[in-house]
């Protein structure tokens, strides 16, 4: 394994560090944070120098380029959709000699292209729609924003497709009822109104509030999800959006209800009154609700809801409201949805896999969707895994699901076939929230915790393998995008340690490390001063 | 006798223009034929299935309808919300809610169904902690709203069929927030026509009990202890005393011991009227007394009383829908005895009696068109009912109904009734019980098609609780609560086929009525943040709202 390592920097580091009377740059911490993918280009970002490395994996020789950022980052992650990482920087609060600066949003492309928009108010949090045009920051829980006076419920919505200016991005406020944004989802572009519109939903306790972004000017909608009189801490945790028919359905811990909000189209009173009005609507969901998936056609849209407490699914016609319930023999809590065949019927059909996550059963339900009403448990098939599950990769494209179990002679994961409904076992040293797919989902990449060793599972034949590396592993990111597969293990160095695997050649030779980028410019950055 | 008064009879009433609070009276025919419900209490006594004298029997039991039930437009249904002072008004084809602020504590609240023939969606509420009560107008374009002045402590409500008129008046045999200190004499007149809209305080009998109006509506009959007091409502133009016709004549009553003798007969002191009726042209107000054998005839015009000795107890009084006759029952005689207005009254050669020996005839149902009776006894367990032809000439049918008899409700076109039954102490589910004993310890009704005096028993896992028949009669919609044992179910009823649908509700129900505009039947839920599903009549298909007081709650 060749080694073109940047080390020769390290030395220098060290040495001028090591000096008396050194600048107190010199003193400043080489930690960063997670890196993230950028298209072929992986980024990192330290926090100390406010600046991000990018280096560019689309070449044999990677290239190393360092980007500034707004001062006091704290989060990277990548640009959904886009060959870009995005990072959130709180800003400079100021202090004696070092002048205060806003927060920012950066946009850093695999080239080291960066654009940036002002925030102002520092921020922890950021969230993305599902095409990663736009961008909400927000204050995620913090207890404290590190500033004198902030205000929780201040959100930005940054267009991302557009340059900063006076009106991007829009600086709200977004009304509340005691509580402070939990999290932000966006709504896939549904047409409201007669409009193709993107809407954020920022959940709080109790509450949500939309934003519609394509109309940033127009005020929000709050909508309480309990009375005021009610104690309990009733927080969203899941938004399903039914486009076809501008609805939302979302799901709330503490709450055995689902909450509809069906978009009904109103005429708006001024300027900045919406065009919609969400009619809220609640459906009785079981005990405890643990996951939702939609199917059906969308004048007859059906809900099919998994409730662990009450051990059973439930079938809800989100025309009718009215609710089939399907007593499960294994308590599930994840809904899976898949078009495939079955050992009775070859030919493909919607059906659902009922599963759990969460240690408590060892046992998965297929499901067969047609007739579920009238047919209730005849339609459920129950397929015993011998072994509790406690983790899931569905490939629903690959018609199987992988589950993780506690560690046994028998294996620690499992592989499901859908169609046939059989499980084989495979053995695995790796925990699978720790396995990442390609970004094709041609293979799963896996490593054990600070082991050398990184394993694959090639999906379209389920062949596993590994690969031997010179250092243990702390992370592993693939890369792709109009290049070759390629996979990268992570290192943990505070200089900045990788190794870039061939994804098509899982081989030493092919592989490449590379070490000492984060202190790339770390000398010209001493000699500028 | 005494209207039913379950939310059933709220769809009755709501078309009548008695809606919501209360009992009505009643006044023979309903304008469009819809139904009459009529119903007694639960039998304390089992005399068997042939029962014949029935000497010692008690007394009817009046039954009380639940208040802030939500209550129906042409196409919205009106929730009140007394918490938080709104009225949320459902759109029952779209589903939409809006909140409608009303006054200080909405609670009481009944629809004007229509005005001068033609529906609308218009609500009247009774906000309890403020002296007024609030207009709902609701159109495609919203809800207007317009605050009238009523009586202190108010919970009844009471619309004229034209829609033009309501009178508001505190009931003290219904539930209410407190006897407010002050006169139980008065009421309030409002005129609802739009842009005209007015109250007026007026004072009446003593506690007055019922408002009936007279049959276009012009004319209102407020029924209090002390006798009927009139409400001529084009002459109400301010300030003015309604003159009330006293239900005894006390240019004759004379103290003595044991009450008070009057026309000849004893009455207890306490002696009320009941089942009062008001002919449709107004012109006679007639009602019976309890434990006794005569009955009243008010002349509302000359404002005379007339005492008829029908020489033993009458159990039941109804005047027929179109006011030619009255029915009255007289159990000790097993005898229905049928009253031409008003030649009966003066001569008793016209009175025609029915005999039905071997029956208990302690309570009549009629029809909407008068055609046809229902004839039973809800004091004794008996498990029959005869059906009377008062149109033709067809001998009367006693039907065998396997249970007691605890309500009777004719569908709008009396071809079908649906019939209330009671039960027997006792599980039905108790090991070695035959068959019958689990029969008579359940709850049910039965499906009665009166073309073909055919029957259908149908045992229900709960009490019937409310239930309402439709406008046309096709259907009809019976409740199942038993919260203990998470029963939450309404029942479907197809008249023509007497075939039914059950459909499991999420919530326990608590009020039900209909929708003429989307054929939709609606039935209101205990839900801590409000359900209602409405259902298609015609399909039985079902549509559920929840949280329209979260919905109120929307901000933007």
């Amino acid at each position: 394994m060749r080694n073109p390592s940047l080390n020769r920097y390290l030395p220098l580091a060290v040495a001028l560090a090591a000096c008396a009377d050194r600048d107190p740059r010199y003193a400043r911490s080489m930690e960063s944070l997670a890196p993230v993918a950028a298209g072929s280009a992986l980024v990192y970002v330290q926090p100390a120098l406010a600046r991000a490395t990018v280096v560019d994996l689309t070449q044999e020789t990677p290239t190393v380029r360092q980007v500034a950022v707004g001062a006091d980052p704290v989060v990277v992650s990548a640009r959904v959709a886009h060959d870009e990482a995005l990072v959130l920087s709180r800003g400079e609060r100021g202090s004696q000699g070092v002048a205060p600066a806003p927060a920012t949003l950066s946009a850093i492309t695999a080239n080291g292209a960066a654009r940036r928009w002002t925030l102002g108010s520092p921020f922890n949090a950021v969230a993305q729609d599902a095409a990663g045009r736009y961008a909400i920051t927000y204050y995620n829980n913090s207890a404290s924003a590190g500033r004198l006076l902030f205000n929780p419920n201040e959100v930005a919505v940054v267009d991302l497709d557009r340059p900063s200016g006076a009106a991007n991005p829009v600086i709200r406020t977004v009304r509340s009822f005691g509580g402070v944004p939990n999290g932000v989802v966006f709504s896939p572009t549904m047409t409201v109104a007669g409009e193709p519109r993107t809407l954020a939903v920022v959940l709080s306790d109790a509450y949500v509030t939309l934003l519609d972004l394509n109309h940033p000017e127009r005020s929000e909608v709050t909508v309480r999800l309990t009375l005021p009189e009610d104690a309990r801490a009733v927080a969203p945790a899941q938004v399903v959006f039914d486009t076809d028919n501008a609805t939302m359905y979302l799901r709330a811990d503490q709450s055995n209800d689902l909450y509809v909000l069906r978009l009904v189209t109103v005429t708006p009173e001024n300027a900045t009154a919406n065009d919609f009005r969400p009619a809220l609507n609640q459906l009785a969901a079981g005990v405890r609700p643990a996951d939702l998936a939609l199917f059906g056609e969308a004048n007859a849209r059906k809900l099919l809801v998994v409730s662990p407490g009450s051990r059973d699914a439930r079938v809800i016609d989100t025309v009718a409201n009215t609710t089939t319930v399907v007593p499960l023999d294994a308590v599930a809590n994840r809904v899976l949805l898949f078009n495939g065949p079955s050992p009775r019927s070859p030919a493909p059909a919607l059906r659902a896999l009922l599963y759990a996550t969460a240690g408590v059963a060892s046992a998965v339900s297929f499901v067969e969707l047609t007739d579920i009403e009238s047919r209730r448990s005849q339609n459920v098939e129950t397929l015993q895994l011998g072994r509790i599950t406690n983790q899931a990769l569905a490939l629903p494209e690959r018609g199987v699901v992988m589950f993780g179990h506690p560690t046994s002679a028998m294996g620690s994961l499992s592989l499901l076939d859908l169609g046939r409904r059989t499980a084989a076992p495979i053995f695995s040293e790796a925990a699978l929230e720790n396995a990442r797919f390609d970004d094709d989902r041609q293979a799963l990449w896996v490593a054990p915790q600070s082991g050398q060793r990184l394993g694959f599972i090639e999906l379209t034949n389920f062949r596993p393998g590994e690969i031997r590396l010179d250092a243990p592993i702390v992370d592993v990111i693939p890369v792709a995008r109009g290049m070759a597969r390629r996979v990268v293990a992570l290192h943990d160095a505070p200089d900045g340690w990788i190794t870039v695997v061939d994804g098509t050649d899982v081989t030493r030779e092919r592989s490449r490390s590379l070490r000492g980028f984060l202190l790339t410019g770390l000398l010209d950055e001493g000699e500028a001063q | 006798m005494k209207q039913y008064t379950w939310l059933g009879v709220g769809l009755v009433a709501a078309v009548a223009g008695t809606v919501g609070c209360g009992d009505s009276s009643s006044l023979g025919a309903l304008p469009d034929g819809r139904f009459i419900v009529d119903a007694g209490s639960v039998a304390r006594t089992d005399l068997g299935t042939a029962a014949a004298a029935d000497v010692g029997l008690p007394p009817e039991v009046e039954e009380q309808r639940a208040f802030e039930t939500p209550q129906a437009g042409s196409r919205y249904v009106y929730v009140a919300n007394p918490r938080r002072d709104t009225v949320a008004v459902i759109d029952s084809r779209t589903l939409a809610i809006t909140s409608v602020e009303a006054g200080d504590g909405p609670t009481y609240l009944v629809t004007v169904p229509e005005r001068d023939g033609t529906p609308i969606d218009e609500a009247l509420v009774i906000n309890v902690n403020a002296t007024t009560a609030t207009l709902l107008r609701t159109t495609a374009a919203g809800t207007a709203t317009v605050q009238l002045p009523i009586v202190a402590g108010a919970n009844a409500v009471a619309v004229a069929p034209n829609g033009h008129y309501a009178v508001v008046y505190l009931d003290t045999s219904r539930p209410n927030q407190g006897v407010p200190a002050g006169s139980f004499q008065e009421v309030a007149v409002l005129r609802l026509d739009p842009g005209m809209e007015r109250g007026l305080l007026l004072s009446v009998g003593f506690r007055p009990v019922d408002v009936v109006f007279s049959d276009d509506g012009e004319t209102g009959f407020v029924v209090t202890e002390d006798g009927v007091s009139i409400l001529r409502f084009a002459a109400l133009t301010g300030p003015a005393l309604v003159p009330t016709v006293s239900f005894y004549d006390d240019t004759i009553v004379a103290p003595v011991d044991a009450g008070v003798s009057d026309g000849g007969m004893t009455l207890s002191r306490d002696a009320r009227a009941q089942d009062v009726s008001v002919t449709r042209d107004g012109r006679y107000a007639i009602a019976r007394f309890a434990a006794s054998s005569s009955m009243r005839v008010v002349d509302l015009m000359r404002r005379s009383v007339q005492t008829i000795d029908l020489g033993t107890e009458i159990t039941d009084l109804d005047v027929s829908p179109d006011g030619t006759f009255a029915l009255a029952a007289l159990r000790n005689q097993s005898r229905v005895l049928r009253i031409p207005i008003p030649a009966g009254f003066t001569d008793p050669t016209q009175r025609r009696p029915i005999d039905l020996p071997g029956e208990v005839v302690g309570s009549v149902t009629m029809s909407p068109d008068g055609a046809r009776a229902l004839v039973y006894s809800t004091a004794a367990m008996t498990e029959r009912a005869t059906l009377l032809d008062l149109a033709g000439t067809a001998a009367p049918t006693v039907l065998r109904l396997r249970k007691s008899v605890r309500a009777v409700a004719f569908a709008p076109g009396g071809e079908s009734a649906l019939i209330v039954h009671g039960r027997s102490e006792g599980s039905p589910a108790e090991p070695g019980i035959d068959l019958e004993a689990q029969i008579d310890r359940s709850f049910g009704y039965s499906l009665l098609n009166v073309a073909e005096r055919f029957t259908r028993l149908q045992l229900t896992p709960a009490e019937v609780g409310p239930f309402a028949l439709v406008p046309g009669g096709t259907h009809a919609f019976v409740l199942l609560r038993d919260d203990a044992r998470r029963v939450a179910l309404a029942q479907r009823i197809t008249l023509a086929s007497l075939t039914i649908q059950d459909i499991a509700l999420g919530s326990p129900p608590a009020s039900v009525g209909a929708v003429p505009a989307t054929q939709r039947a609606f039935i209101g839920q205990d839900h801590p943040e409000g359900r209602i599903t409405f259902v298609d009549w015609n399909t039985g298909s079902q549509q559920s709202i929840t949280g329209f007081e979260l919905n109120s709650r929307i901000v933007e």
